[in-house]
């Protein structure tokens, strides 16, 4: 039994069957981590999505930001881009089953494992942990979200409110809707901030192009960082899975952009990939 | 003075099965004797006595005469003349009404000794029909009797219907019908009392309107569910009327229908829900208003009816969420860090809970 961290799919799904065929993923077995964005911008939003909901129970996963997206599309609340590839998704007749059940998934993961060298605990996000939040801070957020986003009453306005790049960072005195479009930024969006959590979140591309004063997330000193914990997230492809410290991992290699998709055994860190088709 | 052995003792020993608690009548005296040997007097209605060493009931034997609505609604006699033969008459049904004299001979006049034989339950009299309470207490005898195979005559379930027809059975305090239902949900068969309600039509006097109570439920679940309360739970809750007019009509208290409540939530908690759209905070929200952490062994004592429910064959739509596991393990969660401030103890014991409840979620998705 293993268990594997999976990079952004976005509709991806031959690379992922090869990837899963690539570690001999064994469903009875095997867990799968997913960092989110399991769809759009590649060509099988819809497989995607009703492969890893058939294999829900070996699965976990954190919501993106196309999966946010994708819900706020399906809720009727924002147009599609002219990029983006739901469309087939958006016209499945199991379309309020795969709603209901990304509504009430969660933006944070974390598991205690067994690993060669002692137990770690893992913790998964989307985009990363800002470096300003503790653990408690962190499963706080997270939990706010899950609940909001999987009630019937509140997901709706949740999801109108969550476009934006304002708040940049925690202020007391933030009301409910402000605070939650922010801790949805930090755990979905989030590349570059400062050490106090403030977010540039317009800037994309590699650490280089990191605007003056600001960093990559995973470059301040981490408040929630500990000898046992180790980071996993995705989103950000341009970094090419690479961040330069030893326990934050980023499993995105652009496979959508044409690269490839990464698998990352948590067990033992061995890494494994299948490249673009085509 | 004489005295005799009456009522159930003497009934039970003739059916050869375990004598409960021994009531004697006595004949011939008066209270002031009784007191002199030392008895001492406890009834108010009518003079009963304690025996000064083994504290069994010893009553003066007594006439009733009805004398207004109800079923306190009588003028006793317990003049010194009274005979056991009109003390017995008065009694409800005819295997109640034997006497045993202490040299052991049975005096039998409204022939209960044969009825026991017959395994029949009959009206001594026609007096039966002055006390209300006696619908209920023959369906009683009949939920605790019917394994030895008993059934009610004829004659007595008319005259049961005959009450039931009237407006008498709406003069017994609530807290007496409690009395005779809780005792009945003890027996062996607490659906045969039930069933003799609703023959007798009792039920429907009482409710004050048609309606489907679950008896196949209640018959099922307490081969495996002793306690009348729970029992009443998994009746109340699982029949097709309003649970808070069947707990008025039954006087069930506070703490049977708080009972109720709780499994209710329970079983609708996830009635429509699928596994995977089960809310953790939603999950720890129900547990907690229900005190099912604080009093996580009456929490855990209403989910044995529902794995009772389960064990039935009834295609019950009944709970997926891994109750008892859950709150045994939220109960024993513990601060993840002594370093942590006051304020952040009560989040990190919540945020713990909540991943305990992902996780046997998960395990059961």
């Amino acid at each position: 039994m293993a268990n594997y961290a999976i990079g952004d799919v976005q509709g991806c799904f031959n690379e992922l069957l090869g990837l899963l065929d690539r570690i001999n993923f064994d469903p009875t077995e095997d867990h799968l981590w997913f960092v989110g964005d399991l769809i759009n911008r590649g060509p099988e939003s819809l497989r995607t999505l009703e492969f890893i909901y058939q294999m829900k129970e070996s699965c976990n996963l954190v919501l993106g930001n196309h999966d946010m997206h994708f819900l706020a599309i399906a809720e009727g609340l924002r147009r599609p881009f002219k990029n983006d590839t739901l469309q087939e998704l958006l016209e499945s007749e199991k379309l309020t089953i795969y709603i209901k059940w990304l509504r009430c998934q969660s933006l944070l993961h974390y598991e205690k494992i067994d690993c060669e060298v002692g137990t770690k605990v893992y913790l998964m996000t989307h985009a990363g942990i800002p470096p300003h939040w503790s653990w408690l801070d962190a499963l706080e957020a997270s939990q706010e979200i899950k609940e909001t986003l999987s009630s019937d009453n509140l997901h709706i306005e949740y999801l109108k409110n969550i476009y934006g790049n304002l708040p940049a960072k925690s202020e007391t005195n933030l009301n409910r809707l402000d605070r939650l479009r922010l801790n949805t930024n930090y755990l979905t969006r989030m590349r570059f901030c400062k050490v106090d959590g403030e977010l540039e979140l317009k800037i994309k591309g590699t650490i280089d192009d990191k605007p003056k004063g600001f960093k990559a997330w995973f470059d301040h000193p981490l408040s929630i960082q500990n000898e046992n914990l180790h980071i996993i997230f995705g989103h950000w492809a341009a970094l090419g899975g690479k961040t330069g410290i030893s326990n934050i991992t980023s499993v995105d290699t652009g496979c959508v952009w044409g690269y490839k998709l990464t698998a990352f055994r948590l067990e033992d860190s061995r890494v494994f990939s299948y490249d673009r088709i085509n | 003075m004489k005295i005799y052995l009456v009522g159930g003792a003497v009934r039970d020993s003739l059916l050869g099965i375990p004598v409960k608690e021994r009531d004697w009548v006595v004949v011939g005296s008066t209270p002031e004797e009784m007191i002199d040997l030392g008895y001492k007097q406890v009834g108010t209605d009518f003079p009963v006595f304690l025996h000064p060493d083994n504290k069994e009931e010893y009553a003066l034997a007594r006439t009733e005469r009805k004398s207004g609505q109800g079923h306190k609604g009588f003028v006793t006699d317990v003049e010194q003349s009274i005979t056991l033969e009109e003390d017995l008459k008065r009694r409800d049904i005819t295997i109640n009404a034997i006497a045993k004299a202490e040299n052991g001979d049975l005096i039998d006049p409204y022939k209960g000794g044969e009825d026991i034989k017959n395994r029949v339950l009959r009206k001594v009299s026609d007096a039966f029909q002055e006390d209300p309470l006696r619908v209920l207490r023959v369906a009683r005898f009949a939920s605790q009797l019917k394994y030895l195979g008993f059934s009610i005559e004829k004659q007595t379930l008319k005259t049961m219907k005959s009450i039931s027809q009237s407006e008498e059975l709406n003069t017994l305090p609530r807290e007496r019908i409690w009395q005779e239902t809780y005792k009945a949900l003890k027996e062996r068969n607490p659906e045969e009392y039930f069933k003799v309600l609703i023959q007798s039509e009792a039920i429907y006097k009482l409710v004050e309107k048609k309606f489907d109570i679950n008896l196949k439920i209640l018959e099922k679940i307490s081969t495996e569910i002793l306690e009348p309360e729970q029992r009443w739970a998994a009746l109340a809750t699982n029949s097709d009327c309003d649970l808070d007019v069947l707990n008025r009509v039954f006087g069930v208290p506070k703490k049977v229908r708080e009972l109720c409540d709780i499994l209710g939530r329970l079983i609708h908690f996830d009635i429509n829900l699928k596994p995977e759209e089960v809310r953790n905070h939603e999950v720890l929200g129900l547990i907690e208003e229900v005190d099912g952490l604080r009093r996580n062994s009456r929490f855990i004592k209403i989910l044995k009816i529902l794995d009772a429910y389960n064990h039935s064959d009834f295609q019950l739509k009944s709970t997926f969420i891994p109750w008892e596991v859950l709150s045994k393990q939220l109960v024993a969660v513990k601060p993840s860090s002594p370093e942590l401030k006051d304020k952040e103890v009560a989040k990190d014991i919540r945020l713990q809970r909540l991943k305990i409840i992902d996780q046997e979620l998960k395990k059961n998705g």
